[in-house]
């Protein structure tokens, strides 16, 4: 305040404008004063108090960053502000960082506050896909249990603090700093990708040049920096191209889930399988072919043509397989640019036949192969498949490489590992770690949490109060990406601008921010430094065009010119052979394979719901991970398959105890253990689920390891939202018998001589006149198997877009989900080790014939003139007849009050409870009735979009053209696997679909339901050299 | 009043009223079977100053049992059918099944008074007015599971037709529209029928009562019945008439039950044979009900002469026909199964009996159409020790029965992805165990203030009612 005052005593200037008096800290203190415990609000405080607040802070919105007296614009809406319209959503471009990569997002905001986030179509990377991440990272910015401020830790107690406490104590530091040029400090970045963070470190850097920066990402890109340098010298970052490819070989490789590149590769694997243009109907000519090596039985894997093109093999022996390969494709007369050491024996689990039919079809499509590979397949790996891929044309073609911008930064492991010696040999005295829980998620060998505990003064930006910021001096809270000005990259290097929808809930900043701070620029905002970095004014066109599109037209990255050098491979391969074929296993040795988990990455969505309880594609578990074993490996360990029993897992004198997932198809010599769960300082939603595999992981074994595995006679409860049973050998036998029927199956020979597949339309003959549809607008959706990659996406929007409530492990268990829609899946095969699994999303059919309909005793379920089948909550009683007819199981019901109290009071009488958190009903899209208990629930077609698009159109005079209206699944699909639209219009993509002679409707031949959803076949492109799914006992684990 | 001789091949053969030739056979009331007899038999535990012990304890129990209903009740209405077991698929369990269970019960009495009365059954007087209360009760304990399971009880009522503002009404084709009117109206006419079945006797309490209150309690009840032969001959047209429409209504209602399951879709409940399958079913566990409480009444009230072993005869033979035609329903179900095949159906089938739930399949296949297989022999018939478990393995039989067609049915349906087990919860039982105490309570209080055994209609039967006939065939019915 004292500064305040002499500011304006002095006299000396006036101040240029309001921003630099309000970024002075004085002057936000005395913001800060006018609304003392700001974040309290957001927690007690009634709505009427919070929309006054979202009002202040939305007309502040224009004038970013300046926090000057919102009480001049508390006015109502009397003089409405240009361009905004009440109730009206606006869809604002934005970017979102995952790992360092940058994603093209689009925003869905309603008066002020975001609701949706989708794939930007724009963005030539997401062309509107988006993946799961993406769409429930809407649910963080509402998250009760987000960090709400500064906190400052003095003698072991935890003090509520503030951005200008931290602001004086770091002048001190920087003071200090600044005398032996930074020796003392080093920051712990995540990866960012913000051009914006780059150059405030830069310029930290040269304000302590002796300051240290360490760079950590539990999942890293690493191995393929090396791999690509040791194929050609340099890192580089690699981007398959798969639209281009004919022949994808993926060894180990989980690309369309989990992966910051999934969206685009989801994408273009699909563009190559489409079977049925949706403009034209005219039928595909050709079609990629999909084979995977891999180590745990994936969604990826299950993309294989069938269980002949897949090899199950443990993570180790993986460089063998591709050098087999690697073999087999010169032997039959490809030149590689190197000799090829002698092969060891072929590991468990290798197919020669297989291998050898890959080789063949690779080198038959020349320039339109390639080879990905996992990262965390070794560096020597990823080598091995620059080159082959470079021997077979596809460099430039089907894969693209891409510069790696910060060439000299040590791997991820090295900087950490690096950084905690130095915290240790005590030359670290001001540790700043800029976003990342390297607590949780840091190698278990280095001990950085003991480190961390010696730093005279450690700080840590974080978007929750995790378990790094428990052991730290400092906590301030980061921004969430729809909070702060900032911008992104993604992988190829384009720009996209980040921008706010709302401003800072808890009063976060950006790393960018931080940084500032750190240099001693408190005053520069997001805003500033955005515009700062990338050189364009805010008063340019090419800044709103920018922020229109998304993305920074031009920038992305020249392609880096690939120049193989080859030389210290043949030596590298020949010793990684050796110590994969010399690695024996011992009785209870198994190798055991760390890898991301599907929802929550690496362990940063641990507090989100919708994530924790999306079901993993493959395993279909919620809220837990697991051991991922194959059934016979469970039971040549004495361990009952269709129990979760516990095991003993010890990597190196280190043991975790979790649970077995029984899950066909794994290799039987390995064992997948996902990362990212058993956080133990999380918010309410993520505390104490699962199990933390990080304390397996070491500097020298980040990927896989040997372990001792220990069955125990303990069991837990996996919640599963499929098969949560012993099914039985009868419940075997007849899911087998329906599969075909469930889900229909044909390759693409099949396909190209009879393309209605021999499927006959039946009709029912009826007793009685019945209902046409057949004027207006009669609304029909279309799934697409063959291009369904079974990410899960469409499950997170459907939830996001729907207000459904999360309703806890519990009630998963009591196979009480209330997701609208789901993604089936089935495994089919003779074998427990080399099974197939095919996936369905199923939401509600809208059957013309609604069995659902007829039975509800008050009409609460009705059909539209348009075909809908619709539900009046209000109308409903909840007699859950409707649920019990509704041959689809689409129908949800609310058991408890689900969306007021939280996941541990739901068996508390709730009958006058207090409506939900407000916090959280900020993100309640408002067109969409938020249910209460009792009622029955379910997917309507997104009928709030339809309407709204319909008003629009009436209001227009004019028909709603085709496309127009876009179901929240379908919007973010990555494959567009999903087509909606009016089925009566013969020219729109959903007709021409539909109307396809082998598209069919679920169950529809047996119980003549009419459904509206209908599903193209799933088709496959088995090689005709390779024996084809051989299924005399379709079954199901 | 008359005293009886008793024929001298009685004395030979002795105390047989059970047997098959109606000339050698005893009375249907043994013992000093005069008008003032049965009266004092009737009459004295009603006007008794205190019950036998035992029924303190029974009450005390069903009291608290009671309490467990209404907690369990207020439970589940303040905080949402998820304290149930109740999922997805299993939208139906425990709510349901206790409902057509209570339902099945609610068969006896009125199957008792109306059917065996349009077939003349003589027999039937001395159980039909404690059968026609265990419908009254039953179908009050099956009444709360409509009203209740649903996850709205506030709005149950919308269930039923009625001009509103909403300008609403229910879906005429809904099942659980028929289901709610078909129950509404059974209960409403299965009280109406016991009570004024009771009306005589009521009068003939009020006529003996001592104290002011009895009079007066009782003498409202009866309804100023003077017994004149006025009130005899409207009385009797009235119960003719009711009786009549309760035999349409034996058949409908469960029948109309039924519909809930076979109108559906689902593999296992999509059957035409529901209806009689159901009723037929319902009448079993009727039967089982009433020899499972005419036992032990029989011997703690003192009616041995009045509900005799050839009452227990004919209840137990009539058991035997039941159960057999339920068998018969059994196999024919299983057979047409496998006849349609339709691999759903199939498999509804061949899960129940070899599913996670095969012992509720294979329980309800031996209660219901094994073990009473058992009643062909008369010892089994008439012996207490024997038919008592017998009828109590049958109402479990029964039980199970709509345990499997309700949960094993939709716990696996078409979608695999969707299958689930079902399994109760502690609030399900504690429901289903609370409403016996509903329903005991209510029969424990009926036993001790009420007239058991219809006495004006009991007397109707004694052979010195039908003075007019030879006195061969007095006895004869």
């Amino acid at each position: 305040m004292s500064s305040l005052t002499e500011k304006l005593a002095t006299g000396r200037h006036y101040w240029q404008s309001l921003e630099e008096l309000a970024g002075t800290p004085e002057f936000t203190t005395i913001i800060e004063r006018e609304f003392p415990s700001r974040a309290s609000e957001f927690l007690s405080g009634d709505r009427r108090r919070f929309l006054k607040l979202m009002g202040a802070s939305l007309a502040l919105a224009g004038l970013a960053g300046c926090r000057r007296y919102p009480v001049q614009e508390l006015a109502p809406y009397a003089h409405r502000p240009a361009n905004r319209d009440p109730g009206v959503p606006v869809q604002y471009t934005t970017a979102m960082d995952i790992s360092g990569v940058g994603q093209g997002m689009m925003v869905t905001s309603y008066d002020g506050r975001p609701i949706k986030v989708d794939g930007n179509p724009s963005h030539p990377m997401n062309r509107g896909g988006s993946d799961s991440y993406g769409q429930a990272s809407i649910m963080t910015i509402y998250d009760p249990d987000r960090s709400r401020g500064v906190v400052q830790r003095a003698d072991n107690k935890f003090i509520d603090s503030n951005w200008l406490t931290f602001q004086s104590f770091w002048k001190d530091q920087l003071a200090d700093a600044k005398k032996d040029g930074g020796a003392g400090v080093a920051v712990l970045s995540q990866a960012y990708s913000s051009p914006s963070l780059h150059h405030m470190r830069d310029k930290l850097q040269k304000t302590l040049p002796h300051m240290r920066w360490f760079e950590y990402e539990p999942i890293s890109f690493d191995n393929d920096r090396v791999g690509t340098e040791m194929a050609c010298g340099k890192p580089l970052r690699v981007v398959p191209e798969l639209h281009a490819a004919q022949i994808i070989v993926s060894v180990d490789f989980d690309m369309f889930v989990g992966d910051p590149l999934s969206v685009k590769l989801s994408r273009d694997f699909a563009d190559g399988r489409r079977m049925t243009d949706p403009s034209t109907g005219a039928l595909a000519k050709k079609m990629n072919r999909f084979y995977a090596i891999e180590s745990t039985f994936s969604i990826t894997g299950s993309q294989a043509e069938n269980m002949n093109h897949r090899m199950a093999m443990a993570g180790k022996d993986i460089v063998i397989a591709v050098a087999m390969l690697a073999a087999e494709l010169k032997k039959q007369g490809l030149h590689l640019p190197f000799d090829l050491p002698s092969m060891p024996t072929a590991p468990v689990g290798y197919d020669a036949k297989l291998c050898s039919a890959m080789a063949a079809d690779l080198l038959a499509h020349r320039g339109q192969s390639v080879i990905t590979v996992g990262h965390h397949q070794p560096p020597i790996v990823h080598a091995l498949a620059v080159i082959l891929n470079d021997a077979l044309g596809g460099t430039g073609r089907t894969v693209k490489y891409y510069d790696a911008q910060d060439a000299g930064r040590k791997t991820h492991v090295e900087a950490i590992t690096e950084l905690t010696a130095a915290i240790n040999s005590g030359k670290v005295k001001t540790l700043v770690i800029l976003g990342g829980n390297p607590v949780f998620t840091a190698p278990a060998d280095i001990n950085f949490a003991a480190a961390l505990n010696k730093v005279p003064a450690s700080i840590h930006l974080a978007d929750y109060d995790d378990e790094t910021s428990e052991l730290c001096d400092w906590h301030l809270p980061e921004s969430h990406y729809l909070e702060n000005w900032s911008d992104a990259r993604t992988f190829d290097g384009t720009i996209s601008i980040v921008q706010p929808m709302i401003e800072p809930i808890f009063n976060g900043k950006s790393a960018a921010e931080v940084v500032a701070i750190l240099n001693g620029e408190p005053h520069l905002t997001g805003y500033q430094i955005a515009q700062d970095t990338l050189k364009i004014k805010s008063s340019q066109w090419k800044w709103k065009k920018a922020l229109f599109d998304g993305y920074v037209e031009g920038t992305a990255y020249s392609p880096a010119h690939v120049r193989i050098d080859a030389a210290g491979l043949p030596a590298a391969l020949s010793s990684a052979m050796q110590a994969a074929a010399n690695t024996k296993l011992k009785a209870g040795e198994f190798e055991v394979v760390f890898r991301h988990d599907t929802k929550l990455y690496d362990g940063r969505w641990a507090n989100s719901g919708w994530l924790q309880e999306l079901p993993d594609p493959m395993t279909r578990l919620t809220w837990d991970n697991a051991a991922m074993i194959n059934p016979r490996t469970a039971m040549e360990l004495g361990l009952n398959p269709h129990q979760s029993q516990m095991i003993e897992i010890t990597v190196a004198g280190r043991t975790l105890k979790m649970p077995v997932y029984a899950l066909p198809g794994q290799p039987e010599n390995s064992i997948s253990l996902p990362y990212g769960y058993g956080r133990t300082k999380s918010g309410v939603v993520g505390t104490g689920t699962g199990f933390n595999v990080y304390l397996l992981r070491t500097t020298s074994q980040m990927d896989m390891a040997v372990a001792q595995i220990k069955p125990t006679t303990e069991t837990y409860q996996l919640a599963t939202t499929q098969n949560h049973f012993v099914i039985g050998i009868a419940g075997e036998k007849t899911i087998a018998e329906r599969i075909p029927q469930l889900v229909h199956m044909a390759t693409f020979k099949e396909l190209q001589a009879n393309p209605s597949l021999g499927h006959k339309r039946q009709t029912a003959v009826n007793l009685w006149d019945e209902h046409h549809y057949n004027t207006g607008y009669q609304w029909g959706l279309s799934v697409d198997l063959t291009a369904c990659t079974a990410c899960g996406a469409c499950v997170v929007a459907c939830q996001a877009e729907n207000n459904i409530p999360i309703v806890g492990k519990e009630q998963v268990l009591n196979g009480r989900e209330m997701q609208w829609m789901r993604i089936d899946r089935y495994f089919r095969g003779p074998d427990l080790t080399r099974p197939e699994s095919v996936h369905e999303p199923v939401m509600c059919m809208q059957c013309e014939n609604a069995p659902c309909e007829a039975v509800c005793p008050v009409g609460a379920t009705v059909h539209s003139q348009d075909g809908l089948n619709q539900m009046a909550y209000n109308r409903c009683i909840g007699t859950r007849y409707c649920m019990n007819n509704c041959p689809y199981k689409v129908r949800r019901f609310n058991f408890f009050d689900y969306n007021s109290g939280t996941l541990q009071n739901l068996y508390e009488p709730n009958l006058l409870r207090k409506p939900m958190n407000d916090l959280v009903a900020m993100q309640r899209n408002p067109e969409v009735s938020i249910r209460v208990r009792g009622v029955m629930e379910k997917c309507t077609y997104c009928v709030q979009r339809i309407e709204m698009t319909r008003v629009t159109a009436e209001r227009q005079n004019r028909r709603i053209r085709d496309g127009e209206i876009v179901m929240a699944c379908q919007q973010a699909c990555p494959t567009q696997a999903i087509v909606f639209g009016d089925i009566l219009d013969k020219s729109s993509k959903v007709a021409i679909l539909r109307n396809q002679s082998r598209s069919y409707g679920l169950l529809n031949e047996m119980l003549f339901t009419k459904p509206r959803t209908t599903y193209l076949p799933k088709i496959s492109n088995p090689n005709p050299d390779i024996a084809p799914s051989a299924l005399p006992d379709l079954g199901s684990m | 009043m008359t005293t009886i001789e008793i024929p001298q091949r009685r004395l030979e053969t002795g105390y047989d009223n059970t047997a098959e030739d109606c000339i050698s056979r005893e009375p249907l009331v043994t013992g000093e079977a005069t008008y003032h007899a049965v009266t004092k038999i009737v009459c004295a535990t009603p006007e008794a100053r205190r019950a036998p012990k035992i029924w303190y304890v029974c009450f005390t129990i069903s009291l608290m049992l009671l309490c467990v209903l209404f907690l369990t009740i207020a439970y589940q209405v303040f905080t949402g059918v998820g304290v149930w077991g109740n999922n997805s698929p299993d939208a139906w369990g425990f709510d349901i099944i206790n409902f057509v269970f209570w339902v099945g019960i609610a068969h006896a009495g009125t199957m008792i008074s109306a059917i065996l009365l349009m077939f003349r059954q003589r027999w039937r007087t001395g159980i039909n007015r404690f059968a026609e209360a265990t419908t009254v009760f039953s179908v009050l304990c099956a009444g709360i599971y409509p009203a209740i399971h649903v996850g709205r009880p506030w709005f149950a009522y919308w269930l039923l037709p009625y001009p509103n503002i909403m300008g609403d009404w229910p879906n005429f084709y809904s099942p659980l529209l028929w289901d709610a009117l078909a129950v509404g109206t059974y209960s409403t006419f299965s009280f109406l029928f016991w009570y004024f079945g009771m009306v005589p006797d009521l009068a003939t309490l009020r006529d003996r009562a001592k104290t002011r209150l009895r009079y007066t309690l009782y003498g409202v009840f009866a309804l100023g019945w003077r017994g004149s032969a006025r009130h005899w001959k409207i009385y009797d047209r009235g119960m003719i008439i009711m009786g009549g429409l309760a035999c349409a209504l034996v058949l409908a209602v469960s029948s109309t039950v039924s519909t809930d399951f076979a109108v559906s879709q689902i593999p296992g409940w999509h059957e035409t044979i529901f209806p009689p399958y159901f009723t037929v079913g319902a009448i079993f566990s009727g039967f089982a009900t009433v020899i499972a409480l005419a036992i032990p009444a029989r011997h703690l009230f003192g009616l041995k002469d009045l509900i005799t072993e050839r009452h227990m005869d004919n209840l137990g033979k009539l058991m035997l026909v039941l159960s057999s035609i339920v068998l018969y329903i059994y196999l024919i179900e299983f057979f047409t199964a496998y006849y349609s095949g339709n691999i759903y159906e199939r498999f509804a089938y061949y899960n129940r009996e070899f599913g996670p739930y095969w012992w509720m399949g294979w329980a309800m296949m031996f209660c219901n159409g094994v073990i009473p297989q058992a009643l062909w022999f008369k010892k089994a018939r008439t012996t207490w020790w024997l038919s008592l478990p017998i009828a109590l393995l049958a109402l479990f039989g029964m039980w199970t029965e709509r345990f499997s067609i309700i949960v094993t049915s939709i716990h696996r349906d078409f979608l695999p992805s969707s299958w689930h087990m079902y399994s109760p919860t502690i609030i399900d039982i504690g429901m289903f165990a609370g409403s016996f105490g509903l329903f005991f309570t209510l029969f424990l209080l009926f036993c001790r203030f009420l007239p058991m055994v219809a006495m004006s209609e009991v007397k109707s039967i004694l052979p010195q009612s039908h003075t007019h006939l030879p006195e061969e065939c007095r006895n004869a019915e």
